[in-house]
């Protein structure tokens, strides 16, 4: 295994070579609008898969918390910003494609703390659980790669993007308090994966992201795109309010926007917060039995309660 | 097939109203809650669940094979003529044809050929089996992506047909919009083709699957009401899936001499009711209401997700994906039949627009949610 100090050594040289490199060709990574039910879709299987991975979390840690706790785990989960994004390249003459997820935030387990302790946030306000008002420290980080286990196993193929390690060059965000937004976790996750040979430079990047793409997150797709000759578009949802939608790609932007939200909050409001279901990824999972729903279908008369 | 074709053929000529004009594509349900949450108040609205809709609709809500009402006491209601005048529909009987939208949505239509779907020669070859057809045209699915998924996933008939509804919701996308704004719209055009061109299912890429396994969970949780390229309706995305599962049951013949059908009708003597559900077996789909179609697609699922686990065989990244599609997407099918789920979800969307209050709204969700801890405690 290379040590770690070698290791950020050659990223600099890559990233420095890289950008030597790119003064013949500086790839572009445009930041677009994104809107329709195809967006709303692949943001909301990613939420859900984060929504899931605290479920699985808490099972395992055996945590249950109070109304309290509940608010700011809901707050953590459905205000965080999702991310997917592709990244299409071409090897020996064919076309692969690796596709990347990410959340906002730190770790799971720096939630947890939050919810235990009732810690503020950095900003004095108290702790919401979002990402924006957060600075990641190495501990986090580590925390954070080390919830893997939580997620579906990354392939080749398909890999969440945690929080790295922090570094001084490369892809970075130049406001400290963006360091875990989930595009900018993706395109560190890029960078290392094209470090460590696991896709080529030069590829194509079609990417879809649940906000606005705020500019430290676009100069970090600046450093990406000519620092590894990348092209391809970012395509942002715009939240309702965020700015007056001048035309009718922002209006149906609004529209998607308000669509996931409500999806994402239906998913967490049934399956993490008021009747809390715990998930368990080891377990085999079965469909539900069919005879409580075929009785459901002939009920006439009127059900009894349910959970009281 | 002969006697089946000669059935198409003579269907085809014969002037039934039920296939004479376009039907409306007003999302007649939709605005049915909407109008009765605004004119009853969301008490009186939302009193009846599902058993009482369904009684409403059909004849005997326990046969698969229910005729449907000639009465139905919707139509009785004070509320009726005003709710219909304030629909855009452009029709000479606009209460015949609101009342066959909330039919066609509500699940309570059959497949029957020349009755409930148009049969043609040139479908007749491209599914090779009238009955075949008659699912699959009802289900809204073109022959070409039929077959093909199908071949790529074998015996899993219910896989394949949620595959089938997901290819064909992307072609329809990938026609109706300009390609210029397909990226920003998330269509990708090139998951169809690529599927399309495949002839081995192990090069099937886990993110071309999860991209379709999106699209239908988004179609399948949706409240919203479709139309395809051409601008015809299109059944809920639950009913669809399983109409193409009942196609495939189709095309892969019985044992029993036959099938279940003579002509559009329930071969006699063939298991109705709880004793078909219970052994699972099949139906005469075309005869089947849509409802009874979807129920029939619950078993059919499990049993086949029951084997997919085989001896001594360690789970591969192909079966977590295999099991995502059963127990993430389409278990999503159980509940479709659910006005109660329905409801809330459209309630929950008046609320946002601030028509109804939160409390509400919560008192909608409430239901459902008392419902869904009785299925799935």
């Amino acid at each position: 295994m290379m040590h770690r100090t070698s290791f950020h050594c050659f990223r600099l040289g890559v990233f420095a070579l890289a950008l030597l490199a790119s003064a013949a060709h500086a790839g572009k990574i445009d930041i677009q609008i994104g809107f329709g039910d195809n967006v709303v879709a692949m943001l909301d299987s990613e939420s859900t898969l984060f929504a899931d991975a605290y479920r699985t979390a808490m099972t395992d840690k055996g945590l249950k918390f109070n109304r309290a706790g509940n608010s700011v785990l809901t707050r953590a989960t459905q205000g965080s910003t999702v991310a997917r994004v592709e990244y299409i390249y071409t090897q020996n003459g064919l076309e692969y494609s690796k596709y990347y997820y990410a959340r906002s935030g730190p770790a799971m387990e720096v939630t947890f703390d939050r919810i235990a302790h009732r810690a503020p946030a950095s900003d004095g306000s108290p702790g919401t659980g979002e990402s924006t008002a957060y600075e990641i420290t190495d501990d986090d980080i580590a925390k954070d790669i080390a919830e893997g286990k939580f997620y579906p196993r990354d392939t080749s193929r398909r890999t969440r993007a945690p929080n790295l390690k922090k570094v001084d060059n490369g892809v970075v965000a130049n406001d400290a308090k963006h360091a875990g937004d989930a595009e900018l976790k993706i395109f560190r996750k890029i960078e290392s994966d094209i470090a460590t040979k696991a896709v080529p430079r030069g590829g194509k990047l079609v990417g879809y992201v649940s906000k606005a793409v705020c500019s430290s997150c676009e100069n970090a797709a600046k450093l990406l795109a000519e620092a590894y000759d990348i092209d391809g578009s970012l395509y942002q949802l715009l939240e309702r309010g965020s700015e007056p939608p001048i035309d009718a790609m922002a209006i149906e932007s609004q529209k998607s926007s308000s669509a996931l939200k409500l999806r994402r909050q239906e998913y967490i409001k049934t399956h993490l917060t008021n009747r809390f279901v715990p998930l368990d990824r080891t377990a085999r999972v079965v469909p539900d039995p069919i005879e409580r729903l075929e009785a459901e279908e002939a009920r006439e008369m009127t059900a009894v309660p349910c959970g009281e | 097939m002969k006697p089946l074709l000669r059935l198409a053929c003579l269907a085809a000529l014969l002037p039934l109203p039920v296939l004479a004009a376009e039907p409306t594509t007003v999302d007649v349900y939709r605005e049915l809650v909407r109008h009765r949450t605004a004119t009853l108040g969301v008490d009186k609205a939302f009193a009846r669940g599902t058993r009482s809709y369904v009684s409403s609709f059909l004849e005997n809500p326990d046969s698969q094979y229910s005729a449907l009402r000639d009465d139905p006491p919707i139509t009785n209601e004070v509320w009726w003529y005003d709710f219909v005048d304030s629909l855009p529909i452009d029709a000479a009987n606009k209460s015949q044809a609101a009342l066959e939208m909330l039919q066609w949505q509500g699940g309570f239509t059959k497949a029957r050929i020349g009755v409930d779907v148009v049969v043609d020669d040139a479908s007749f070859v491209a599914f090779r089996n009238g009955y075949v057809a008659a699912n699959a045209i009802k289900a809204g699915v073109d022959a070409d992506i039929f077959w093909k998924a199908r071949d790529l996933n074998g015996a899993m008939s219910t896989l394949a047909a949620g595959q089938a509804v997901a290819l064909q919701l992307l072609r329809d996308q990938v026609r109706s919009h300009a390609p210029e704004t397909h990226e920003a719209r998330g269509i990708k055009a090139e998951v169809l083709a690529r599927y399309l061109k495949e002839t081995n299912p192990e090069r099937l890429t886990e993110s071309d699957l999860t991209y379709l396994a999106d699209l239908l969970r988004f179609a399948l949780s949706d409240n919203a009401f479709t139309i395809d390229a051409k601008g015809r309706r299109q059944l809920p995305a639950a009913y669809r899936v399983a109409r193409v599962a009942a196609a495939y049951a189709d095309s892969a013949g019985y044992f029993s001499p036959g099938g279940y059908c003579l002509g559009n009708d329930p071969r006699p003597g063939s298991p109705q009711g709880s004793d078909a559900a219970e052994y699972n077996i099949p139906l005469c789909f075309v005869a089947a209401t849509d409802r009874a179609v979807q129920s029939w697609f619950r078993r059919k699922m499990r049993q086949e997700e029951a084997s997919v686990h085989r001896a001594h065989h360690r789970p591969d990244e192909s079966d977590r994906l295999v099991h995502f599609w059963f127990n993430a997407v389409l278990t999503l099918i159980d509940v479709a039949g659910f006005i109660e789920f329905a409801e809330a979800g459209l309630v929950s969307e008046l609320s946002t627009e601030g028509v109804v209050t939160e409390e509400e709204a919560a008192v909608v969700d409430e239901r459902a949610t008392q419902l869904s801890c009785r299925i799935r405690p």
